[in-house]
């Protein structure tokens, strides 16, 4: 900035050309600024305006379809709900005084961008969210979504997430224990990388983004401000162009370190009872934490820029307001805790400065060395942003798409009948890059640090404890079927939260909450707007079936290379209860569960389209898997009550792959054996071995009950009416699947392309 | 009997210290944090043993360890090693701080394959005559977390032909995959004072959030023996002049 576009000056040159086009502005919104202002907004407003109102911050397309998260919300659901939806994340009341808070965000553009800053500043920005509210991260979980597994630039992307993903949450010393990582060309322009954080606390040290009380000041602590990320809100709200690449300097770059000092110094501030509200700065950086601190509380606020320490003097007002520099904190302190607040920040030594104070003015002003260059109502920027019912309209090819079934097309033609085909089709099912081993991953991020991990990858569900004298303890999963969404919406997004719950009650949790983090194509393109208002619609209407809340989430749209879209990607995070964590299920066989019976617990119908199977082949169209959301909340039931009572010895959930999938999975993790009878399904269910093995059928999960419970589990299961068959033994000698008359097929032979998948690809 | 304390240094981002913490508690010890900048030496007056937890010091910028080694408190526990036959442990990262502060031979480079690398090995137990494998057997078979991306060790051929000929390597690892020297995983100075290992002994302490055993997922519990070993070695230096509570 050459001159200072001061308020004043902005009041006398009305006609001022200002890059709003630039900014992502649109013409209304612009104008609506001016009105609100009646003036011309100056730089530093317009960057304010520009970023906080930008799709990412504001969530102006996406607002009108998430109210019903809400609305949708029994008084029930929310018995154990502390805090909901609106704040950094929501808080689930876990007993005993404890509580715990959980988030999932997109860091997608970024992460195309630059896999590793990207990858690894995600981690960084939720965990800020999760001790924003006054908790210590416990976990950290990632969800990958990248493109073909043998196109070139997939390698760079995977390589790049997963290193930085790792290098992150190990310097904060916050356990990864949950994740998944899938692969489809249509991620190939815009891979999706969303990480979660996990956080407990103590009822008391609950703490919200608000500035209230006038007098209280105002101060920055943490990272010193630099150039980096500036506009990155703007570009996380527009989909790439053709050199999509050329945005670089706008991906941030992260310091663990910092961060993990950072949590020390926040979580004893919290426990001293320093600070009255706090933010941590993420997407538009200081314009975001003070407008909102200052909407969220009494309104009114001033701040003096230049009191901002900075790694880079050049920084103009405007860049200072929009930098996204990481590892940031903005706290408000009573003017009679500040000198407490200086002695914790010099103890860790951590840099702050003291930047202003609240105030009763209703304005948020900002000055630069003593000239105004804000003057805003602080609600405008922060809750009064635009709000568009985006025109939306499901696709005329979407009738296409669907009557085009798995079973009519050319490659049903032929399909494995015989043992030894169906034994190779099994091999090739575990040797595909979407089913292979995750060792390759899971190995590059620490899941045991901190020392409360009951169970880590490759269960189902991350498993950690909360209270080492009751062993009271969560779990959680993320997942979603991208592919059953796009076939549609509706369905699919409902099949994504029925995964996520059945994956933690399948760990023996009992499920509390879910958030979601919701990655879709343009809202500008009504094909896409539907898939988001279908899908929006589908979680709410889960969620109140299976009585659990939306406790948070995040919206991350554009994720669109000119007109090729993603898949819609709704991930679902589900957080579950242990009364002990001793309880917790582990979803592969141990040589010590030997001679354990196999139960198939639900239904298999002839359901193919958009399975793992038909992926394998090339197809995608047809009808996902039926939703019956009743028969997942009986199976919930039904499998935490069993492992509650110690009637199990492990349990697998049925989701990609089906039956072969599970059960391979079960034998090829720890090397022991199964033999397994598959006529009583064919028989019941009616349908051929082929069908049995790598149908998708929902509400399904596969237990190991040892011989001395299996009285008490038949009594379970059949005094709950729900579908149980006893389909086989564990075998730990054989080290090897049988699926008796028709093949056998050793972990020897699984292991062999299962194992290598994924460090041939991307190495060691 | 009275639990000896045990002294943890907190560096910054020694992501294992509160892990290593409660695995003192539950091996009998009470442990003490010291603050890396300390200068003063009674902080150290009542402790026979101090543990380097391991993690990522500083970040491991720089390099693995190495802006650990040059804080205040190593100068204070080098000398109290000197002085009054402090025993010093470095785990993990802890052993790459002592190496960098040439308090142990040799020193460590990226693994053979690049990156961090998180996993359970196998160790066996050469040496039970120490602080730390006391509690073990010659030739005891031990499963560990591993971790790191600069975990291999490596020496130049003087100083390991040394430590062989002394019988200073008390811990290796059974496999090769670590790619470190000899498979040397835990190293001892001549005096026996300076220990390190390259493992993460605090995740096998407690039966459900261990290592594999043939018991079931995560009934692993082979670390503990180390920490028993260091509170008895804590309990026995009384005799020597060191007060403790």
């Amino acid at each position: 900035m050459n001159k200072l576009d001061t308020v004043d000056h902005a009041g006398q040159t009305p006609d001022v050309e200002q890059p709003w086009a630039q900014l992502g502005l649109n013409d209304t919104e612009y104008q609506r600024i001016r009105e609100i202002l009646q003036r011309r907004p100056t730089e530093a407003e317009l960057a304010m305006y520009s970023s906080m109102w930008s799709e990412h911050t504001s969530y102006k397309s996406s607002k009108v379809h998430l109210k019903q998260f809400g609305q949708k919300t029994t008084e029930k659901m929310q018995e154990n709900m502390l805090v909901g939806l609106g704040e950094n994340a929501g808080v689930v009341d876990l007993g005993d005084g404890w509580a715990v808070t959980f988030k999932v965000e997109s860091h997608n553009s970024p992460s195309y961008l630059e896999p590793f800053q990207g990858a690894a500043t995600g981690i960084g920005g939720v965990v800020r969210d999760i001790i924003s509210m006054g908790a210590r991260p416990v976990a950290v979980l990632d969800s990958l979504r990248v493109g073909h597994e043998d196109h070139p630039d997939t390698a760079r992307i995977i390589k790049g997430a997963v290193a930085g993903v790792g290098h992150y949450g190990n310097i904060l010393g916050v356990p990864n224990v949950a994740g998944e990582t899938a692969f489809d060309p249509v991620f190939q322009g815009n891979p999706l990388v969303n990480a979660g954080a996990v956080g407990v606390l103590r009822h008391e040290n609950l703490r919200l983004a608000q500035a209230t009380g006038a007098g209280n000041k105002i101060v920055l602590f943490g990272a010193r401000t630099g150039g980096d990320g500036i506009g990155g809100a703007a570009m996380s709200s527009a989909a790439f162009d053709d050199e999509g690449a050329a945005n670089t300097p706008v991906v941030q770059a992260g310091d663990p370190l910092q961060e993990n000092v950072i949590i020390e110094a926040t979580l004893e501030l919290f426990a001293k009872s320093l600070v009255e509200g706090i933010q941590d700065l993420g997407a538009a950086g200081i314009a975001c934490a003070t407008s909102e601190l200052a909407a969220g509380g009494d309104g009114g606020m001033h701040i003096e820029l230049t009191n901002v320490l900075l790694r880079d003097a050049e920084l103009s007002a405007g860049d200072i307001l929009m930098s996204e520099s990481q590892e940031r904190m903005m706290a408000v302190v009573t003017p009679d805790n500040t000198a407490a607040f200086e002695e914790i920040m010099q103890h860790y030594g951590v840099e702050y400065s003291w930047l202003g104070e609240v105030n009763d003015s209703g304005r948020l002003t900002i000055d630069w060395d003593g000239q105004r260059i804000v003057d805003v109502d602080p609600v405008t920027v922060a809750d009064e942003g635009p709000v568009y019912e985006r025109p939306y309209a499901r696709p005329a090819s979407q009738d296409t798409l669907q009557a085009a079934t798995f079973r009519s097309s050319q490659q049903a033609e032929q399909l494995p009948t015989t043992g030894e085909e169906l034994k190779d089709a099994v091999i090739e099912l575990m040797g595909s890059a979407n089913m292979a081993d995750r060792s390759w991953i899971t190995s590059q991020t620490d899941s045991s640090v901190g020392g409360n991990t009951r169970q880590g990858p490759p269960n189902d569900a991350g498993v950690i404890r909360v209270d080492e004298e009751t062993g009271m303890g969560i779990g959680l999963a993320i997942d979603c079927n991208s592919r059953f969404v796009y076939l549609d919406p509706y369905l699919g997004s409902q099949l994504a939260v029925a995964e996520s719950y059945r994956n933690v009650a399948t760990s023996g949790a009992t499920p509390m909450g879910i958030s979601d983090g919701l990655n879709f194509g343009s809202p500008e393109d009504p094909g896409v707007m539907w898939q988001f208002a279908e899908a929006t619609r589908g979680i709410a209407d889960a969620c109140q079936e299976l009585g659990i809340p939306v406790t948070g989430g995040n919206v991350s749209l554009y994720n669109q290379t000119v007109d090729t879209a993603i898949h819609p990607t709704p991930m679902i995070v589900t957080l579950g209860r242990y009364d002990d964590v001793a309880t917790a299920v582990p979803s592969w066989l141990h040589p010590a569960f030997d001679g354990s019976a196999i139960y198939l617990l639900g239904e298999t119908f002839d359901e193919l389209d958009g399975s793992q199977f038909a992926h394998l082949r090339g197809h995608l169209g047809g009808m996902p898997p039926a939703v019956d959301l009743a028969k997942e909340y009986r199976l919930a039931g039904l499998l935490s009550n069993a492992s509650r009572t110690h009637m199990l010895d492990a349990a697998h959930d049925l989701s990609e792959g089906g039956l072969a999938g599970a059960l391979a999975d079960m034998v090829v993790q720890g090397g022991v054996g199964m033999r397994i009878n598959l006529d009583y399904v064919t028989e019941r269910d009616n349908i051929d071995a082929f069908t049995a093995l790598f149908s998708e059928s929902q509400a399904r999960a596969l237990v190991a009950v040892p011989l001395s419970e299996e009285v008490r589990f038949r009594g379970i299961a059949e005094s709950r009416g729900y579908p149980s068959l006893r389909i086989g033994v564990v075998d730990a000698g054989s080290q090897a699947l049988e699926i008796q008359d028709l093949f056998t097929v050793t972990a020897e032979e699984l292991r062999h392309g299962w194992a290598t998948a994924l460090p041939n690809r991307f190495g060691n | 009997m009275s639990a000896p304390k045990i002294g943890v240094v907190m560096f910054d981002a020694a992501t294992d210290a509160p892990s290593v913490i409660r695995a003192v508690d539950l091996a009998g010890g009470t442990p003490v944090k010291l603050h890396p900048k300390t200068t003063v030496a009674p902080d150290l007056a009542d402790l026979a043993v101090v543990i380097i937890p391991g993690g990522f010091s500083y970040g491991d910028y720089l390099r693995a360890g190495a802006l650990a080694a040059t804080q205040p408190i190593m100068r204070l526990v080098q000398d109290a090693v000197e002085a009054k036959e402090l025993t010093l442990i470095g785990l993990g990262n802890g052993f790459q701080v002592l190496t960098e502060a040439k308090l142990l031979p040799g020193g460590f480079i990226a693994n053979a394959s690049p990156g961090y690398q998180h996993s359970e090995v196998d160790y066996v137990i050469e040496d039970n005559s120490t602080a730390i494998t006391s509690a073990y057997e010659p030739g005891e078979y031990i499963r560990l977390v591993h971790k790191g991306a600069y975990a291999q060790y490596t020496a130049t051929e003087d100083e390991l032909a040394e430590l062989e000929r002394s019988g200073n390597v008390i811990v290796r690892t059974t496999v090769s995959n670590m790619d470190s020297v000899n498979n040397i995983a835990g190293i001892s100075s001549d005096n026996g004072l300076v220990l390190g290992l390259m493992a993460s002994p605090e995740y096998a302490i407690e039966a459900g959030f261990g290592t594999d055993h043939p018991d079931g997922p995560g009934f692993g519990v082979d670390g503990q023996g180390l920490f028993v070993s260091l509170v008895r070695a804590a309990r026995a230096a009384k005799g020597k002049g060191v007060v403790s509570e």
